[in-house]
């Protein structure tokens, strides 16, 4: 197999499970150096470290609040002791929390934007520092979702809110790198099956609802995002910054 | 070699974005179609691949004419096989401005960049449809979202039919298992970019957040990403590809 990201060091965020999980096994099976992050070190953290080692990668683990800068820096410093370097940083980690508009909290509001974008801001920022400093052409890609653009379900009024806020994070980070040669985009994912929304996903109706809306009549693998993060990841998309790339089975066509 | 085994048809791989495209393919293992109205340069281009030990082969066509299209697609068939991955890239471009624009050039670009577009995409369905598989890919362009910088309405108008082309059509054959998306490049170096003076290239460029102008390679490496066996939940889908110039 072609190693497409040889000797590059990758940040993947909430990688302990789910697409973040799938984003850092096909980076680490393209060559990659990877940090598995997740909040703290659970079963699930542990597994997939063991998973990574075993495919031959060089690979940290690395815990913490990434909405929390104190612990962004951390990650980073942490990262850049063990492999000297970041090439790319996949800001990947995400709640998703479900409930009537009427009825969200304002603590569900801010822990959703707290994660889904002021993380991905503060790794971006820590991250960028760091890219800049050692003059590295480096790659971001924030793994955002179908519902930053479309007004997906009434349901996830700050899930939304939150996706939006971090499509946008994507687009003008990408202007203020630029300059360095760094690029920055989305992905924007359709519906996945992961932990984040199996429960939701058990209710028969629901999915149906969602497969019946999708073109291409399935729901989406974590696969399917993991190969693009590669891509993204990748020297081939040196030319590709600001782009919101849907990977959704056609849904928001 | 990602693409062994699957055949993948090039319009207007004479030269430019579509030679490159070729040749990343046919690198990658794919056997390559090479369609051009220029026998030449479309020579060049199996010339440059089979050196290299790639799989290429000319099948002319003018991708207006119907008739030549559908027999183009009987031939590869016939030659590879099969046929898996459609690549409509044949285009051309003018930048007059649109009092200058002649209804002539208006319908020639409409004709081969749209509805050239058009009769390629229906000449595979037949095939794609059989096999429940496929993959087309449509080089638009960044002009067809924002009107674009140099260019005549003409080109900009067919660009963006073929944005919309791909959004229906992918949710006309999603059901066939075929993915239908596009790339909408930005100013990517060619000899019209050269031709330039230094400065107005400068100035150019300058507009650009990466500063520099598109690799016909950026495209070819975002084709194979979308025509990858890996891409096959994306469908009726634009990337873009242009360096920053347009964040959507």
């Amino acid at each position: 197999m072609t190693k497409r990201l040889e000797n590059k060091t990758i940040i993947v965020t909430g990688s302990s499970r789910g697409i973040g999980k799938a984003c850092a096994i096909q980076c680490a099976k393209n060559g990659a150096n990877v940090a598995v992050h997740g909040r703290s070190v659970t079963d699930a953290f542990n597994n997939t470290i063991t998973e990574i080692e075993a495919l031959g990668a060089k690979v940290i683990g690395v815990t913490g609040d990434v909405s929390c800068k104190a612990d962004a820096e951390r990650i980073v410093k942490e990262v850049v002791e063990k492999f000297g370097k970041i090439d790319g940083l996949v800001n990947n980690a995400g709640i998703c929390p479900f409930a009537n508009f009427t009825e969200t909290t304002e603590e569900e509001w801010d822990k959703t934007m707290n994660v889904n974008a002021k993380g991905p801001f503060l790794m971006t920022q820590a991250v960028a520092k760091t890219m800049i400093s050692s003059k590295i052409a480096g790659r971001i890609c924030n793994v955002t979702s179908i519902s930053g653009v479309k007004a997906t379900s009434p349901l996830q009024v700050a899930y939304c809110s939150s996706k939006g806020a971090a499509n946008m994070l994507t687009k003008i980070t990408a202007l203020a790198l630029a300059e360095h040669n760094i690029t920055v985009n989305a992905i924007l994912p359709g519906t996945i099956e992961t932990d984040i929304n199996r429960d939701i996903l058990a209710d028969e109706e629901i999915t149906k609802g969602i497969i019946d809306a999708t073109p291409l009549k399935c729901l989406g693998d974590t696969d399917d995002i993991a190969h693009a993060v590669v891509y993204f990841m990748s020297d081939e998309s040196k030319w590709v910054t600001g782009t919101l790339m849907a990977i959704d089975g056609g849904f928001i066509v | 070699m990602k693409f062994k085994n699957k055949t993948v048809i090039i319009t207007g791989a004479g030269q430019g974005i579509g030679a490159e495209i070729a040749k990343v393919f046919a690198s990658r293992g794919a056997n390559v179609a090479i369609n051009d109205v220029n026998q030449q340069t479309a020579n060049k281009t199996v010339e440059e691949i089979t050196s290299l030990g790639g799989n290429a082969k000319y099948f002319p066509a003018d991708v207006t004419n119907e008739k030549e299209v559908n027999s183009m697609v009987s031939d590869i068939v016939q030659a590879f096989g099969s046929l898996d991955i459609l690549v409509n890239n044949a285009g051309i471009m003018a930048t007059s401005k649109t009092d200058e624009l002649t209804v002539e050039n208006w319908d020639r670009t409409l004709s081969i960049n749209l509805k050239g577009t058009f009769i390629c995409c229906k000449a595979v369905l037949g095939i794609m449809k059989e096999k429940k598989s496929g993959k087309i890919i449509n080089i638009s362009s960044l002009a067809g979202e924002s009107g674009g910088i140099t260019v005549a309405v003409d080109y900009s108008a067919s660009k963006a039919g073929m944005l919309a082309l791909t959004k229906k059509l992918a949710l006309e054959v999603a059901e066939f298992n075929i993915n239908v998306n596009a790339i909408a490049p930005g100013t990517t170096k060619t000899p019209m970019i050269d031709s330039m003076s230094d400065e107005e290239r400068d100035t150019l460029a300058n507009k650009i957040p990466l500063k520099r102008f598109g690799l016909p390679e950026d495209i070819a490496y975002a084709a194979c990403f979308l025509a990858s066996e890996e891409a096959s939940f994306i469908t009726g889908a634009t990337l873009d590809v242009n360096g920053g110039l347009l964040m959507r």
